[in-house]
């Protein structure tokens, strides 16, 4: 592939590419990704679809959160399964609310480590409403709603996280 | 501590880039091209796995294959471990990072919170090169950052003990003996010959050429297999980013495999291997002819059967131009020097 072909602009996710040089000669160029820079918007569409699907059923306990985050972070049940050491069909299991009450304190600790959520977010969904749309958040988000920062921190307790609001000062 | 003096690169491809990084580190110039070729890292397998959501395929080696046989092949010697508890595995890389080594360590690619959130998965094979540590922070050289980052340590340790598929179980390497001597020739073709031998001879039906056409005559049949249209324009949209932007150097690897047979051919001033590199860099175009399709399909929304079979003869074409071309490069490589 020629060099002129080859490049993307893409700061945000910049990677290398081998190319066959404008001297012929063939190595590596500090290119970008085409399909964060072209389909990012079309890549969070449709997971925001999935997304307000599986609330939907989270709502109407249909489902659990585990079943949430598995879709969200593009596990499958047998992989979940065997990152928390438990079987695929006690995966299967959790995601149905009346199976999910009666799991141990500890097996949801493993599922919130595997997430990388806190605990607390197997139990409720933070939503934060903007552009008229309510909008999911894992910890690592930061809010901004009606100048207030809404934000979640860890704890040394792994049951405990604080939500904090903050004023948000211009 | 403040960072080990240790140069931070970008590199196509974290296993590549970080043991062509540490070589280099130790007095080693080799590129990343170079580790690659000699490591036979070039292959093709399509498969479905419990633990992916829907058919994938690979365009390289497995995971760890690279360092192990780059050791076998130049003789470099790596200080290599795993271990049972994250305790243990955190003392012994402080220790080292103490004595000013910088070590690779694997990962779970999804903790790396430096990283854009869309650009991270769940994958355990992850490599990076760790180079420092102050306070609970370690510095981090990850091939797919323009610079040097900080990881916690608490996600350090869970990124090393991340369960599941090819799990980290907090594995750790760095070279302790590079030989003074190493018979590049030698290591360059066989390492030719064994990544053809791998893409034509391998008696599995979803591995090497077969991979391919495997490929070609499965994918019409994806529609069938996603839940819905936005799933399967997920999907398709990903045969890109395995191909393009998940760290392959472009092509799927074709293009970085080309660069090494014209550095090889250089290095060992033999035309046919450029001849070779010429060919093979024909061929990254072809599989980027089928990203490109793929992109189009999205943009377009267009998932009919006339698309599939459009996609499905360019992955055919792939398959026709890669046995040809280790056809070949095997035959030449079986009879060099004879």
């Amino acid at each position: 592939m020629k060099e002129k072909d080859a490049y993307i602009e893409n700061k945000d996710h910049p990677l290398i590419l081998y190319i066959e040089k404008d001297d012929n000669t063939y190595g590596p160029i500090l290119s970008g990704a085409v399909s964060s820079k072209d389909y990012i918007d079309d890549f969070r569409t449709k997971f925001k679809h999935l997304e307000e699907a599986i609330i939907a059923k989270v709502r109407s306990g249909e489902t659990s959160m585990i079943y949430y985050y598995m879709m969200l972070q593009e596990l499958t049940p047998a992989e979940l399964a065997n990152r928390i050491g438990i079987s695929k069909s006690k995966v299967e299991k959790h995601f149905q609310v009346k199976y999910f009450k009666k799991a141990s304190l500890e097996t949801i600790h493993k599922y919130a480590e595997v997430f990388n959520v806190p605990v607390a977010n197997l139990f409720q969904l933070i939503l934060t409403k903007e552009d008229n749309l309510w909008k999911a958040h894992y910890v690592e988000n930061e809010a901004v709603i009606d100048n207030h920062f809404i934000s979640q921190h860890k704890t040394e307790n792994p049951f405990i996280v604080i939500t904090t609001i903050e004023e948000k000062k211009s | 501590m403040t960072p080990i003096p240790y140069q931070h690169k970008m590199a196509a491809h974290c296993e590549t880039g970080t043991v062509s990084g540490l070589l280099n580190y130790n007095g080693l110039p080799l590129t990343e091209p170079m580790v690659f070729g000699i490591a036979s890292g070039i292959f093709f397998g399509y498969m479905k796995m419990k633990s992916f959501n829907f058919p994938a395929f690979f365009v390289r080696t497995r995971p760890g294959d690279i360092r192990k046989k780059i050791s076998k092949r130049l003789g470099i010697d790596f200080y290599v471990k795993s271990f049972k508890k994250p305790e243990e595995a955190q003392r012994e890389l402080d220790q080292l990072l103490e004595k000013n080594i910088p070590v690779v360590v694997k990962v779970d690619f999804f903790y790396m919170n430096y990283l854009a959130p869309w650009m991270r998965v769940h994958n355990n094979a992850h490599f990076i090169t760790v180079i420092g540590k102050e306070n609970s922070n370690y510095y981090v050289s990850d091939c797919y950052h323009s610079e040097v980052a900080e990881l916690d340590a608490e996600t350090m340790s869970k990124a090393r003990f991340a369960g599941g598929m090819e799990s980290p179980k907090g594995f750790m390497y760095y070279p302790v003996r590079i030989p003074k001597e190493i018979d590049y020739e030698r290591n360059i073709i066989t390492g030719i010959r064994k990544a053809a031998y791998n893409m034509l001879k391998i008696p599995i039906p979803f591995l090497g050429i077969k991979g391919i056409r495997l490929f070609s005559e499965k994918v019409t049949g994806w529609p069938k297999l996603a839940r819905d249209m936005e799933h399967l324009s997920h999907e398709i949209m990903r045969i890109n980013v395995l191909l393009e932007d998940q760290g392959t150097g472009g092509g799927g690897f074709r293009f970085m495999y080309a660069t090494f047979l014209r550095q090889a051919s250089e290095m060992l001033g033999n035309e046919k291997l450029l001849e070779f590199s010429k060919r093979m860099m024909q061929i990254g175009n072809d599989w980027r002819s089928v990203s490109v399709c793929a992109i189009r399909m999205n943009k377009d929304k267009d998932f009919s059967e006339e698309r599939f079979k459009e996609l499905s003869a360019l992955i055919g074409n792939c398959a026709v131009a890669e046995k040809a071309f280790f056809t070949d490069i095997y035959q030449f490589a079986k009879h060099y020097g004879k």
